[in-house]
């Protein structure tokens, strides 16, 4: 095909033929034919059509008949869309379009398309002869974007169909063997580990953010009024994630058992701050019972010493205002997969 | 223990689940709550439950199911054929717009706990026991 719009005969279009154009008009042409960009321009009075191979598939079934037309009238169905574009080029506005939505019928069928593409104003002795319309075809990427959205909403469905699953199996494991609440915590424990899902769902299942998931997990339990939250943006890792919706799970389910919240004046300040070395977070509750060492150590006092990564790092102070529990982790850990 | 000596007799719930151990771990869930429970595996065969069945009052259903109706799909059809019936529906999916939910449907999020479905069930239709 390059032969084929090589060997054109301009001659019969307003341009002429080729060895009487401009030396503008001829760089554009080598610019265009030159180039793996599917590539168009418009020039002279007439706005004459000139494209490269890879610009025919925009095409479709216009080419050949497009070559040397004008442009509007090779574009008559979608002109009014093209035409502002168009204007804004030649007053000298870099139009820069990206992944715009074209339903072509290029192969005999209507086709959804994507097109990133630039107009730009060519220009002779300083006045503006037509445009330059640079593109590329982007259904590719832009479909596989899309399936890689759906595929992520479908594993996180699984992920949380699988936890409900696991869930009756326990529920019903357990029956007449373990007593409400038991059971009770159980469910709780295991929806904190299922609400961080939702939030990695939103991003992807990549980074959360570090609030975003200690209040998500928070506010099923207390409640929005009776803790405050403050420390600087934080990104973390899906698995971090996971380990700090179990760990503020099991601190706010404490709180309220033995801690401040079970005063109705109780409250939680959870606060953290960041150096070059680590991320410091610290769960300070007040306004209830003084604090006392637990008697048995449990699977949510191991939780806790777990620290914010899993790995530890938590420092527990039973004092006479309350619980401290000050968790440092590394700011390496915070995005380890 | 708590339930296995209780004989639920409060009002009556109709669980559509396609995944078995979810629908009778649900079914367990109604019945712990003091509620009577039935189970259909899918929105048509709910619809042939509720065809001869005229006194479910509450329907409590899955959105993602196989078959030519979902969950939001079967709320609608319940809607439209027996008004008075409520609804509450379930996802481990993204949760639905409110737009989507017919009007005074419930919305819980999978999986979910004893309370959250006790919850659902005394806002919509409350239980003699309760």
């Amino acid at each position: 095909m390059p032969d084929h719009i090589d060997q054109w005969d301009w001659a019969e279009t307003p341009l002429g033929p080729k060895d009487t154009w401009s030396p503008a008009l001829r760089t554009t042409y080598d610019i265009i034919m030159g180039t793996g960009f599917a590539a168009c321009a418009t020039w002279g009075d007439d706005q004459t059509l000139i494209y490269n191979a890879a610009y025919i598939p925009f095409l479709g079934a216009r080419h050949p008949a497009a070559l040397g037309q004008p442009i509007h009238e090779v574009w008559s169905d979608v002109w009014h869309e093209i035409a502002p574009l168009i204007e804004r080029a030649k007053a000298g506005e870099r139009v820069f379009l990206e992944n715009l939505r074209l339903e072509m019928t290029r192969n005999g069928y209507p086709e959804e398309t994507y097109w990133t593409f630039s107009y730009s104003a060519l220009r002779e002795d300083g006045r503006v002869m037509g445009i330059l319309d640079i593109a590329t075809d982007t259904t590719a990427a832009v479909l596989a974007e899309r399936n890689q959205a759906l595929l992520v909403q479908e594993a996180t469905h699984r992920v949380k169909n699988t936890l409900s699953m696991v869930q009756a199996i326990a529920k019903q494991s357990l029956r007449g063997l373990a007593d409400r609440a038991t059971v009770k915590t159980f469910d709780e424990r295991l929806q904190a580990f299922a609400s961080a899902h939702d939030i990695l769902f939103r991003r992807d299942w990549a980074v959360a953010d570090l609030q975003e998931i200690l209040s998500g997990a928070l506010d099923k339990i207390i409640g929005p009024d009776r803790y405050s939250i403050h420390g600087p943006a934080t990104t973390i890792s899906a698995r971090v994630a996971q380990t700090a919706s179990l760990l503020a799970h099991e601190l706010a389910t404490n709180a309220l058992k033995y801690g401040a919240l079970t005063a109705s004046e109780g409250t939680v300040d959870l606060t953290w701050t960041k150096n070059q070395e680590a991320l410091v977070m610290v769960w300070r509750e007040s306004g209830g019972p003084p604090a006392t060492v637990p008697m048995r150590r449990g699977f949510g006092s191991k939780l806790i010493e777990a620290g914010l990564t899993g790995t530890g790092g938590a420092a527990l102070r039973y004092e006479e205002t309350g619980l401290t529990a000050e968790f440092t982790a590394p700011i390496a850990t915070l995005l380890e997969r | 223990m708590h339930s296995q000596t209780m004989q639920p007799s409060g009002p009556l719930v109709l669980v559509v689940e396609d995944e078995p151990l979810i629908r009778l771990n649900a079914v367990q869930m109604m019945e712990d709550a003091g509620y009577t429970a039935i189970e259909a595996h899918d929105a048509a065969d709910a619809v042939q439950v509720l065809e001869t069945r005229p006194d479910v009052r509450i329907v409590f259903t899955d959105i993602e199911m196989p078959g030519s109706m979902n969950g939001l799909r079967l709320a609608a059809c319940i809607r439209d054929r027996w008004p008075p019936i409520e609804i509450i529906l379930t996802s481990g999916a993204v949760i639905p717009a409110a737009t989507a939910i017919p009007d005074g449907g419930v919305f819980v999020p999978k999986p979910y706990s004893q309370d959250q479905v006790e919850d659902a069930l005394h806002q919509v239709a409350p239980s003699n026991h309760a």
